[in-house]
């Protein structure tokens, strides 16, 4: 917050440490951070605890993509883990849950359910809702319109159109991002994606 | 469109629903600083209601790739608030993601130094991208039983 930011969101998706507390493929603890679902949720919610009293719970919020697969994570039972670390992050005050649905191209393992991410956790969910992964300006309102996310969040489609409100609002044509650009390098690919009008 | 539509978010008001999700770019420096060319990438994306920076490392412990951005250190603090800045003088919204890699490192970027996760288990069917190209994961050491390091 020294360096003037709004916010603070606990990345808790993706294979990362919060996330690997959470797995049994990452977690085979044998004291109080492992073992039962309370025991593995236990770091999540303690760090959003800090989270919270350090700067605020207006401030923070945390992004968690229960059914993605990545840095394998496999859980035993991803829908109770979930359910209970929600229903303990719904006692806390704080602003925001980014949920992550899994990517078409990372396919969960053949216990996982099939349920609507959002649909399924979503609706849980007392802070509000920033859907993620895969949406388009149509599935983006669409998944508005049905009420349960709040706002939406869009990863390459910002990546590559800097100007992406007002290209939604005109219905203008897209940049298409560049796979090989996106990770490392110099200004292309990165601050060269060009506006509309500038 | 309801994805124009301002709303309130914590204590923020956005201009619009629509939000910039957290990407990694791997575009700082050695050190884990960001540059100009960083603050100009925000500063360009200013018409999302919000914006998530990419993943930053909290500690040097923290960190699983090179080119990762941190906010551990004074300088990289300082880095940072140059991108803040371009961000709300120009009527945006930033907030950061907090990063642990916790096993998703390898030592060769670590100075030797292996990853530490919740338990020694490895990544399995995937390799990690590292300064000597694609190598497969290690097991990690295991975290102490301590409260977690995240402030």
């Amino acid at each position: 917050m020294k360096a003037g930011f709004d916010g603070v969101e606990l990345h808790a998706a993706n294979g990362y440490l919060p996330n690997q507390f959470l797995a049994e493929s990452a977690n085979q603890r044998t004291d109080e951070y492992g073992g039962s679902i309370p025991n593995k949720s236990r770091f999540v919610l303690e760090v959003m605890q800090e989270l919270i009293s350090a700067v605020g719970g207006d401030k923070v919020g945390i992004k968690i993509s229960p059914f993605h697969p990545y840095g394998n994570m496999i859980l035993d039972n991803p829908v109770d883990t979930y359910t209970y670390l929600i229903e303990e992050l719904n006692k806390l005050d704080f602003a925001f849950v980014e949920l992550m649905k899994r990517s078409p191209y990372f396919p969960s393992a053949s216990h996982y359910p099939a349920d609507d991410e959002i649909e399924l956790f979503g609706s849980m969910i007392k802070q509000k809702v920033i859907a993620n992964t895969a949406y388009d300006k149509a599935t983006a309102e669409a998944e508005l319109e049905k009420g349960i996310a709040h706002l939406i969040s869009f990863g390459t489609l910002f990546l590559a159109n800097p100007d992406l409100p007002k290209r939604f609002e005109m219905g203008a044509e897209l940049n298409q991002p560049d796979r090989a650009t996106m990770f490392g390098g110099g200004e292309h690919g990165y601050t060269d994606y060009p506006f509309l009008i500038k | 469109m309801k994805l124009l539509k301002q709303i309130e978010l914590g204590n923020l008001s956005l201009k619009n629903s629509m939000v910039m999700s957290a990407m990694t770019r791997s575009r700082a420096d050695i050190r884990g600083v960001v540059g100009d060319m960083t603050v100009q990438y925000y500063h360009q994306r200013v018409s999302a209601g919000l914006i998530i920076t990419e993943a930053i490392n909290i500690s040097e412990e923290a960190t699983g790739s090179l080119l990762t951005p941190g906010i551990y250190t004074q300088e990289q603090i300082d880095a940072w608030k140059k991108v803040t800045k371009a961000v709300h003088d120009n009527g945006g919204i930033i907030i950061a993601q907090l990063w642990h890699t916790g096993r998703v490192g390898h030592s060769i970027d670590r100075n030797g130094k292996l990853p530490l996760a919740p338990s020694a288990l490895p990544i399995k069917g995937m390799q990690h991208f590292t300064s000597q190209g694609l190598k497969d994961y290690e097991t990690p050491g295991k975290l102490p039983g301590t409260k977690s390091n995240k402030r």
